[in-house]
């Protein structure tokens, strides 16, 4: 910035002036014109005379009005490139004195937003430093408080060196957190008013409507004005992704999958699109989609896993403005098809008895395309152990159990399994005593009393769902609807309902149907107060016996492996490890593939946990040990930050607090402008005319001299 | 280079070359002359001389009157005519931008006869009139010479009356190089004695020197009862100067170099050029000499056809 005292005329680029040389050119041409004249071979040169003295002088004089012509253009247009700026010398201006400003400069992933190459940190910067410069000139402190950027970002103090400011916004980087801009306003503002004085706070910010609030509802003091940066206005038409979803959350080897992702299209027009999966470098699929304008759908792809372990998909849509919402990645640790016991004294080929139904129910295909394996046992195999691996355990039609059999179930549930029991039969009365007396009070939610038997064309019928139970969200009332006409023919009058029991589903007389209680080991007990032998009920010829039998034996802890993690946040990944090996070189590998000192190890028993607090990057950290990659986890960016629909006119008038904005926000195109019309008065455009005059009259008066 | 082209000898072959006066020529023509001949055509009686020869006494007349008559026949005689053609430098001039002769050339093809040549130099339409002119002769029985005016008498040809000499003639016809003068009085007189009779004398020049000595040289002609004909060639924007901006002018022949910016001196200049052609033409008819002014703004053909309608004209 180079000032002219006397004239108050600043020049906002006077490198520009270099430039100044060039006026040698006209000079040059003008002693050259003689010598770079045209030489022409003419045969009649006798019959030329010499000019007469009037006519040498006149052109010798319009030479040297062209020579200046030609130097007052080029001397404008310097002039215009080295942007002069008139100061404008009005009390006010010179009263502000030395006044505190402080950037609140929003560093939010939004802000990674592009357009033309172009990124709204990138305005953000050229607006910043073009502030800087204006206030350089005045003499003010000046401060630059970023929120959401990286960590390493030096929050600074109030300084008057511009070049150390410079430098802090250089290093101004977006981060990936959605952080909430009203704790860093609080900051701000209690930073000038410790400050003192008069003092400026300026937001730069998308003013996302998804982030900031309906206002920042804090008085600030007379003394601090508030004014308001918008970045350039860029039309909305993001698309993302979000929200990818594996079904079922722990798909076996061979198995049928479903992975889907939730896109988004978040513009006024609808939007066609390819939507690619990946895994790894292979593309296993492709959709050609037509999104409607403001619209979120599921797309879904179909998979078969081909081998256990875990497996890295990423969803890919073509890249736009913002990138980082176009690529979401879902890890899947694909196992074995999840084999559940069936225990029963009946024949499952049977048609009509309870086995018959529940192997059909759980194993419709008798192949691979089935969820899980059925695998029958018969009530004394319990005797000799159950396996530990085992996804569930279901009893039905079995006469009476064992001591030796009950030992194992309790040791079955104490090591986290988990038990359905049918128990319309009479039977299930010497069961229940059996299994009290070996582990009282763990087993079941109620206690049997009576069993009830309805005669004629009476039957038993379902009543509601109880709708907080999370195992039942996927019955929609349409669904619900059509289960009370079930007829049951036996069932079990009930007392002593557990307190940890829940009860699912009532009979219309308010007996219990069904229940479920979680043990303390992580077991879990579903008791069906009726069984599917037709000669007890209708329950196994209906189609919603077979959709609440998968709903209820779906382990609600496999749920958790596809909840969002996003920036900022605590990622977990725990992973079971071979007990034969020790673990060793246990690491936590970042995005980039670095490792993460940061990380925390627990081991507990053959489980591994890894913990690592406000994880900064998105993408996929992986644990490993050894050579071995043990899991994997995936860190998104807030959806939020891709809505990236920016408050109302109206809604930024109200952000502010009230009475300090007024007349203060700028909402214009070039964010730096605002701040510079506000004292400066730009006088490049005058050159620019002064340049084209002195190039107009040139041309008329060459055509002039000419004619 | 041929100067002359199929259509220019269709265009040529209505036409004729006759001479303003009667001629004295060696052989028999097709022009009137002075000497007596053997036509059949009686032209007067005549009282005889001693000397006479006896065998044109006419015996009827004398039967009849006792007086010796001598009986004339009207003679025909050819002509010998020699074209010189200026070979000097300033021949060479073809205009200021040849995309504007161009120009003039597609604007005049409407025009009768053969179109001209494009981009023509002086010395093209100089060596143009002069085939034409030689072409016209030979086909009237006439014969022709030729002499190129380069540094003095540069090649020469004596008269002929064939056809081959059309094409020894475009043969001489070399254009002009750099700096190279005509020195027309200097091969007007080396041409004295290589043209022994009398005839007729045909200029082709620009006239770009010293006009007295040439017209010194030309007297001699003049005097001998040859009939002189000069064709002043100049270029259409010879005549007058279009707008060069700045410019340095270098004269073709003798190197002087002249700046010029826009429209300095282009008045004074056309004043300069009006003056001389004016002197030239007012000269010319004082010395006897048959004077015309061609450029090459308009096709040799309608100067050459203007010229001989204005000459029949005359006689």
């Amino acid at each position: 910035m180079m000032k002219f005292p006397l004239a108050s005329i600043s020049l906002a680029a006077p490198v520009m002036l270099a430039g100044l040389a060039l006026l040698m050119l006209p000079v040059i041409a003008h002693l050259l014109q003689a010598k770079l004249r045209k030489v022409m071979v003419f045969p009649s040169l006798r019959f030329m005379s010499e000019a007469p003295q009037g006519q040498r002088k006149l052109k010798r004089f319009r030479e040297y009005l062209l020579l200046f012509l030609r130097a007052l253009c080029l001397l404008a247009l310097i002039f215009a490139f080295a942007q002069p700026e008139w100061w404008k010398s009005d009390a006010a201006a010179q009263a502000d004195g030395e006044a505190s400003t402080l950037f609140l400069v929003d560093l939010t992933p939004s802000m990674r937003q592009q357009q033309h190459g172009r990124s709204q940190l990138d305005e953000a910067k050229s607006a910043l430093r073009r502030m800087l410069r204006d206030l350089e000139a005045q003499g003010d402190l000046a401060m630059i408080l970023p929120f959401g950027g990286a960590e390493e970002l030096k929050q600074g103090s109030f300084t008057n060196q511009y070049a150390q400011l410079r430098r802090q916004v250089d290093e101004l980087e977006c981060g990936w957190a959605r952080v909430a801009p009203e704790s860093s306003f609080r900051n701000a503002v209690a930073r000038l008013r410790k400050q003192g004085g008069p003092g400026r706070l300026v937001l730069i910010s998308d003013f996302q409507a998804s982030n900031w609030p309906a206002s920042l509802g804090q008085e600030l003091p007379a003394q601090i004005e508030c004014q308001r940066i918008d970045l350039s206005r860029i039309p909305v038409s993001n698309l993302s992704l979000q929200q990818g979803q594996i079904s079922p959350a722990l798909p076996a080897v061979g198995s049928p999958c479903r992975i889907s992702v939730e896109l988004v299209n978040e513009g006024n027009t609808a939007r066609q699109l390819n939507l690619e999966l990946f895994e790894g470098e292979t593309r296993l699929g492709q959709q050609r989609l037509q999104l409607p304008p403001r619209s979120i759908s599921r797309q879904q792809m179909e998979l078969s896993l081909e081998r256990e372990g875990l497996h890295h998909f990423h969803f890919r849509i073509p890249e736009d403005g913002l990138e980082f919402d176009n690529e979401y990645h879902v890890l899947v640790d694909a196992g074995r098809l999840p084999e559940i016991a069936l225990v029963t004294d009946e024949d499952p080929q049977r048609p009509g008895s309870s086995a018959y139904y529940v192997t059909r129910a759980m194993s419709p295909s008798s192949g691979q395309n089935d969820r899980y394996r059925v695998r029958r046992y018969r009530g004394r195999d319990l005797e000799q152990g159950i396996p530990a691996e085992l996804h569930s355990l279901v009893i039905s039609g079995v006469a009476q159990l064992s001591p030796a059999a009950c030992e194992s179930l309790a040791q079955y549930l104490e090591q986290g399994g988990q038990l359905m029991l049918f128990c319309a039969e009479a039977a299930f009365r010497e069961t229940a005593l059996a299994l009290e007396a070996s582990r009282p009070g763990l087993f079941l939610p109620w206690q049997p009393r009576q069993l009830q038997q309805v005669e004629l064309d009476e039957a038993f019928y379902f009543g509601s769902l109880k709708r907080d139970s999370t195992s039942l969200d996927a019955f929609t009332p349409e669904v619900e609807s059509s289960f009370p006409s079930i007829p049951m023919l036996r069932r079990w009058s009930t007392t002593g309902l557990h307190a940890e029991a829940r009860n699912l589903m009532s009979y219309t007389d308010g007996v219990s149907a069904l229940s479920s209680r979680s043990l303390a080991s992580g077991g879990r007990v579903i008791l069906f107060n009726a069984t599917p032998d037709a000669a007890y009920s209708d329950l196994g010829r209906s189609g919603f016996f077979v959709a609440l039998l998968h709903a209820l034996l779906e382990r609600p802890s496999s749920q958790s492996a596809l909840q969002e993690l996003h920036p900022g946040q605590t990622l977990e990944v725990t992973a079971t490890l071979d007990s034969s090996q020790p673990p060793r070189d246990v690491r936590v590998l970042d995005p980039s593939g670095k490792p993460m000192f940061r990380a925390e190890f627990l081991l507990q028993g053959a489980q591994l946990r890894a913990r690592v607090p406000e994880v900064q990057l998105p993408g996929v950290y992986e644990l490993w040990a050894g050579d071995n990659r043990l899991a994997a986890a995936a860190v998104h960016v807030d959806p939020r930050e891709s809505r990236l629909a920016s408050l109302s006119d109206e809604q930024r008038q109200a952000l502010l607090p009230s009475g300090s904005m007024e007349g203060q926000a700028y909402a214009t195109q070039d964010a730096a402008e605002a701040m510079l019309e506000a004292r400066q008065l730009p006088l490049w455009g005058w050159f620019v005319l002064l340049g084209i005059l002195g190039f107009s009259i040139e041309s008329f008066w060459l055509g002039w001299g000419r004619r | 280079m041929s100067y002359l082209r199929i259509q220019d000898y269709h265009s040529l072959r209505r036409m004729r070359f006759t001479p303003r006066n009667r001629i004295h020529g060696q052989y028999l023509g097709l022009h009137d002359s002075p000497q007596q001949g053997q036509n059949v055509e009686f032209r007067e009686y005549r009282e005889y001389n001693p000397g006479d020869d006896a065998g044109g006494i006419d015996w009827k007349v004398y039967g009849r009157s006792n007086r010796l008559v001598v009986k004339h026949f009207e003679h025909q005689t050819n002509l010998d005519a020699t074209l010189i053609v200026d070979g000097s430098s300033s021949m060479a001039f073809r205009g200021w931008r040849p995309q504007r002769i161009k120009k003039t050339a597609a604007s005049s093809s409407r025009s009768p006869g053969p179109p001209p040549l494009p981009e023509a130099s002086k010395f093209d339409l100089a060596c143009q009139l002069a085939c034409a002119i030689a072409f016209l002769l030979v086909q009237q029985k006439d014969r022709v010479g030729f002499a190129l005016a380069r540094e003095g008498l540069n090649h020469s040809l004596p008269c002929r009356g064939d056809h081959k000499q059309l094409h020894r003639m475009e043969h001489l016809m070399e254009p002009p190089g750099q700096q190279e003068a005509a020195a027309l009085a200097s091969c007007l007189r080396s041409l004295r004695k290589r043209a022994p009779h009398r005839g007729t004398l045909i200029v082709f020049s620009d006239f770009m020197e010293d006009e007295e000595e040439v017209f010194q040289q030309l007297r001699w002609f003049r005097a001998r009862g040859d009939d002189v004909l000069l064709f002043q060639v100049l270029h259409a924007e010879e005549r007058r100067i279009p707008d060069l901006g700045g410019v340095l002018l270098v004269d073709s022949e003798t190197g002087q170099t002249c700046p010029m910016q826009g429209a300095d001196r282009r008045a004074s200049y056309e004043a300069n050029l009006n003056a001389y052609l004016s002197f030239l033409r007012k000269r010319s008819r004082e010395e006897g000499f048959s004077y015309s002014l061609v450029d090459t703004g308009e096709p040799y053909f309608l100067a050459l056809k203007n010229y001989l309608h204005e000459r029949s004209r005359i006689r």
